[in-house]
């Protein structure tokens, strides 16, 4: 399995990272050779393996325990740590091509 | 070339729990922007959930209603996307391991009963709310929603009409109503439902190219948007053309579908197990209580209220419209050993005092047994029925027991022969002309008659009673 | 002064301040001098210290590294994108060491989001190896391990998601313990690949490494994959003595290619170990090979997920775009190479098409590895490994070749693939580097490993006295 710079187009895309023409040329090549030791996991026979997380060898509880339902507090206000919040909201620029559609 | 509509849909139901699905903020409507935020929700980094057991509980509920089969293990997952309201950069939800699976409603159409095959019941969070028009070349984003748990129910493309889409909508709000899951209050947004449409040549088994139609926001909105869907589709296909799978949004003030504007991303969402979350069991007793925990469905009780009571199948529908009506015209219609009789009352004079205090059974202020007390006193000629009513708005008002309310409005019937044969000596008096037309053959002037009578009486007096007293002697 | 010694003095009345005081004034005026390690990205203040004068690590100085929250320090991960990011909540970890009287004097370096081996990846600069001011301190937990080494504190927190606490510990000279999975609460630790992060401890003994262990673990509901177990007495354990232990000796961890040096230093610390009475056999973990390439599908695929909340939009810092998306990119233009080379690797993976490819694979080869373990204890208590395949490397060495930096963590990521713990304790020195060696026991089994890691640190102790 290869990656062609199409791929690494897409993937960048979908993972909204920019990267120059330089960056995606060395990490097409550097998937690529981490991708070929990946294809070391070929030929293993798994068919009797679960694809489900086995390290928790214990059984854990799927839902919380009462003493989850106290509300976490912010010890500070948003405006400490946001970027931009106006009337209470995070501000944001608007999505490309969304402008007036009204809440999503 | 006739063509056959093919139509799916996918409706989110915000679940009634106090808390957030996985943390422990208040699930609010209508509050301050990110009022109710913490960590977990705000997707802040070092922050992990922790699942609500209410929202479990609610979502096996839930798929029970809906006939379906609930799975002792299921998962969580992530489904990947970027958008100002996600918190996370994904949402959790369930995806190739949904809670529950197969399900199946059946509703009432004018054209008889069908029945829509339910897919899958799935959980997961709801996003936040992004409000493009609150700030001016900005979104505003608001996650105060973030998080809210939600069900996510799935029906085959089982349906084949705008008007069945909306028939089985409201069945299936009818029933997450009445097991109390959800709200389903479609205003608030705490109902949700999206579309998928095509056409296929009449008689053919195979699927067409399919839209989603989404942003609608009532059920006469879905049948509508899928009505002018369908012929946009019939158009093109009849032309010759082909459909283009997209995503349609429904505008309800201009009444038409319009396609979403392509969004940057394609959809790759990227799903893969939480590993923030073990898996979601659920003990095989836990969905057998939950079973037997269910109340009786809208269906079955319309069913029974018809069969057992004698309603006929419009009151019995009209009384099944909400649990909680039911609830109080099965108590009211025991006490007062008439279902007919409770019917018609629930569905006149009850029904417009609910309108008018904008309550429902469980808010009206008056109690069922007070109901009942007050249709006794009607049948047993105590009161009036135009009296009753007056009593009924005024219990509604001041509350009190309703004989002693009659009483004390001066609503009580003069039953007592001395007073009535006074007033009805005195009409006959008054009206010689029309007693003689009575004998004369003209039974009609009786009404007219029995009025004077009345409003001598000024409204005490029981007609019953009149009635045969004024026949009586003008017989004699 | 160890952690232990100090806790004992303070509840004995010593003033509870007085130890984080001295070393906040000794690490200013190390790392404002010429031999400074960058080991720090933050430090508190004199007048914002806290600590009490009872409970396990009363007035214990403790260095924590700078991906756990806090509340009063920024939370950076190393990376620009949080640069100056104070968390408005704090991890369970750090306020279980306030509750045991520990002082929290700062936090430390690492790789950006802990994702290195190397402590290179930092937007705040490398630390560098107190041994050796031209080596790694290795990574990601470095600034940790440096800052125990240098004798700053004389405990530290790290995470260690692939080898990141019992690596670095080996390039310094110290104790790293990685519990099993479950066993500390990850609230409050940013996540970087969540099925594989496990908060540790550092250490210069094991008894100090151990303590810090005690004082954060046991369940915590904040986190689901916490678990609910009584938390034995760890820092008691070292004590116990190895005579009758059976350890293993996997033969995958004693490759031919592996640097004679390191060889000879596990072999000494095995006779040492048979010297006090522990039986050693040879022993075969059949997949180990399958283990690099699994870790690097699962845990960027993991990262490529955790680190989509970086989006500039309710936390950290914001790059300038006129529409979200321009603003998405800009924003994430902080990230720095590493990072982005292992979303975009986990993006890849988990991308429509390749998930099964990939993910499902990697997903049951951990189940292999895992199994490996579960057979192999069947025969014997603890494996003993090298904890990595040489010593401390050069700056710079390996920045160029991912797959080379990723080929140095083989020994460590297996523990977290399979959730098992595992500790490094060191085993001597190479040229004046420090060698460490890795115990490894099964799941809950804390104690075992802590047991024979202090059994091979008496053995040393007695030879030095």
């Amino acid at each position: 399995m290869s990656v062609d710079p199409q791929d690494v187009a897409r993937v960048a895309s979908l993972a909204h990272i920019s990267l120059s023409a330089d960056e995606a040329g060395d990490l097409t090549g550097e998937l690529n050779r981490i991708l070929e030791h990946v294809d070391g996991l070929r030929g293993l026979e798994l068919a009797e393996l679960s694809d489900l997380t086995p390290q928790i060898r214990t059984p854990l509880p799927s839902t919380r325990s009462a003493d989850r339902e106290e509300r976490d507090r912010l010890t500070v206000t948003l405006e400490d740590f946001a970027p931009d919040v106006r009337d209470g909201f995070f501000v944001v620029p608007p999505p490309p091509g969304l402008e007036g559609e009204g809440s999503k | 070339m006739t063509w056959e509509a093919v139509i799916g849909i996918e409706v989110h139901a915000q679940l009634r729990t106090d808390r957030k699905l996985f943390c422990a903020d208040e699930v609010v409507f209508g509050d301050a922007p990110n009022t109710h935020v913490c960590p977990v929700c705000l997707g802040l980094p070092g922050a992990l959930p922790a699942t609500n057991p209410e929202a479990v509980r609610l979502a096996v509920r839930s798929a029970l209603s809906l006939g379906c089969t609930v799975h002792t293990e299921s998962v969580w997952a992530r489904k990947n996307y970027f958008y100002p309201d996600l918190p996370k950069g994904y949402q959790v939800t369930q995806f190739d391991r949904p809670i529950a699976t197969d399900g199946t409603v059946v509703f009432d159409t004018d054209d008889g009963e069908k029945s829509v095959r339910i897919r899958r019941v799935h959980m997961e969070e709801d996003a936040g709310k992004s409000l493009h028009d609150r700030i001016p070349g900005s979104t505003a984003v608001d996650l105060n929603r973030a998080g809210t748990p939600l069900v996510e129910i799935v029906t085959e493309p089982d349906l084949h009409s705008p008007a069945d889409t909306r028939a089985f909508l409201s069945a299936l709000k009818q029933t997450l109503e009445y097991v109390e899951v959800s709200d389903c209050n479609m205003e608030e947004g705490s109902l949700r439902a999206d579309a998928n449409i095509s056409l296929r040549p009449t008689g053919s088994s195979e699927l067409g190219v399919k839209t989603e139609i989404k942003n609608v926001n009532s059920f006469s909105g879905i049948q509508r948007a899928l009505e002018i869907e369908i012929e946009r589709q019939r158009h093109v296909l009849d032309g010759g053309g082909t459909i283009q799978q997209q995503t349609l949004l429904w505008d309800d003030h201009k009444g038409e579908v319009r396609p979403m504007r392509s969004k940057e991303e394609s959809h790759d969402y990227r799903y893969f197990p939480d590993p923030d979350l073990p898996p979601l069991r659920v003990a095989p007793e836990a969905i057998r209580e939950a079973k037997k925990a269910l109340p009786e469905l809208p269906r079955a009780r319309r069913h029974r209220l018809q069969n057992q009571l004698g309603l006929v199948p419009y009151d019995a529908g009209v009384l099944t419209q909400s649990r909680v009506t039911a609830d109080y015209f099965e108590n009211v219609s025991a006490q007062v050993g008439d279902a007919k009789v409770a019917a018609n009352w629930m569905m006149g004079p009850v029904q417009a005092l609910m309108n008018d205090r904008g309550c429902d059974a469980i808010t009206l202020p008056v109690r069922p047994a007070q109901l009942a007390d007050l249709i006794g006193l009607v049948l047993d000629g105590t009161v009036s029925e135009g009296g009753a009513k007056k009593v009924l708005a005024a219990i509604a008002e001041q509350g009190g027991e309703p004989r002693a309310v009659v009483q004390a409005m001066g609503l009580l019937q003069v039953r007592d022969e001395g007073p009535l044969l006074s007033w009805v000596d005195a009409t006959l008096e008054a009206h010689p002309a029309e007693a003689d037309r009575y004998r004369g053959g003209e039974k009609k002037i009786l009404g007219f008659l029995m009025g004077q009578v009345m409003k001598r009486s000024k409204g005490q007096a029981d007609p019953r009673r009149v009635n045969e007293l004024l026949v009586g002697r003008l017989d004699r | 002064m160890s952690a232990f010694q100090i806790a004992e003095c303070v509840r004995d009345g010593e003033t509870p301040l007085g130890p984080a005081r001295s070393a906040l004034v000794a690490i200013s005026e190390a790392e404002s001098g010429p031999e400074a390690l960058n080991a720090f990205v933050s430090l508190n203040p004199e007048s914002a210290l806290t600590g009490a004068s009872s409970g396990l690590l009363a007035g214990v100085p403790v260095a924590i590294k700078d991906n756990l929250a806090t509340t009063d320090l920024p939370t950076t991960c190393g990376s620009k994108i949080l640069d100056g990011h104070v968390s408005p909540f704090e991890a369970t970890v750090v306020r279980r060491l306030r509750e045991a009287g520990g002082v929290i004097v700062g936090k430390t370096n690492l790789d950006e989001f802990a994702m290195g081996s190397s402590t290179e990846n930092s937007a705040f600069g490398p630390t560098l190896n107190p041994h050796d001011r031209d080596r790694v301190p290795g990574g990601s937990s470095g600034g940790s391990a440096a800052a125990v080494a240098a004798g700053y504190t004389p405990i530290a927190l790290g995470s260690d998601t692939g080898g990141s606490v019992r690596q670095p510990a080996s390039f310094c000279g110290v104790v790293g313990i990685k519990p099993t999975y479950g066993r500390v609460s990850r609230y409050g630790l940013v996540a970087f690949a969540s099925s594989l992060d496990q908060v540790g401890t550092f250490g210069r003994t094991v008894r100090d490494a151990s303590l810090a262990l005690e004082v954060i673990s046991g369940h915590d509901p904040r986190d689901s994959t916490s678990v609910q177990r009584e938390v034995p007495d760890f820092s008691g354990a070292g004590k116990r003595g190895v005579a009758g232990l059976r350890i293993g000796v996997p033969d995958e961890y004693l490759p031919a290619a592996l640097d004679p040096g390191v060889r000879r230093l596990i072999d000494e610390a095995l006779e040492r170990l048979v010297d006090r009475g522990a039986v050693v056999s040879r022993v075969s973990l059949p997949h180990t090979n399958y283990a690099i390439p699994t870790y690097y599908v699962l845990a960027p695929a993991e990262a490529s997920s955790n680190l989509a909340r970086y989006d500039g939009a309710r936390f950290g810092v914001r790059g300038e775009g006129r529409d979200i998306g321009d603003m998405y990119r800009a924003t994430r233009d902080a990230f720095g190479r590493e990072v982005k080379r292992r979303i975009m690797l986990g993006t890849y993976v988990l991308s429509a098409g390749y998930y099964h490819e990939y993910y499902g694979t990697a997903q049951r080869a951990r189940g292999l590895i895992a199994q490996d373990f579960e057979a192999v204890f069947k025969d014997v208590d603890v494996l003993f490994t090298p904890t990595a395949p040489t010593p401390a490397f050069n700056l710079g060495e390996n920045t160029d070749d991912p797959v080379a930096m990723y080929l140095s963590d083989v020994f460590t990521v297996t523990a977290n693939l399979a959730g098992i713990p595992g500790m490094s304790v060191p085993i001597g020195e190479l040229g004046g580097l420090p060698v460490g060696g890795q115990f490894l026991a099964p799941w809950w089994e804390e104690q075992t490993m802590i047991a024979a890691a202090g059994g091979l640190e008496a053995s040393f102790a007695e030879e030095s006295t």
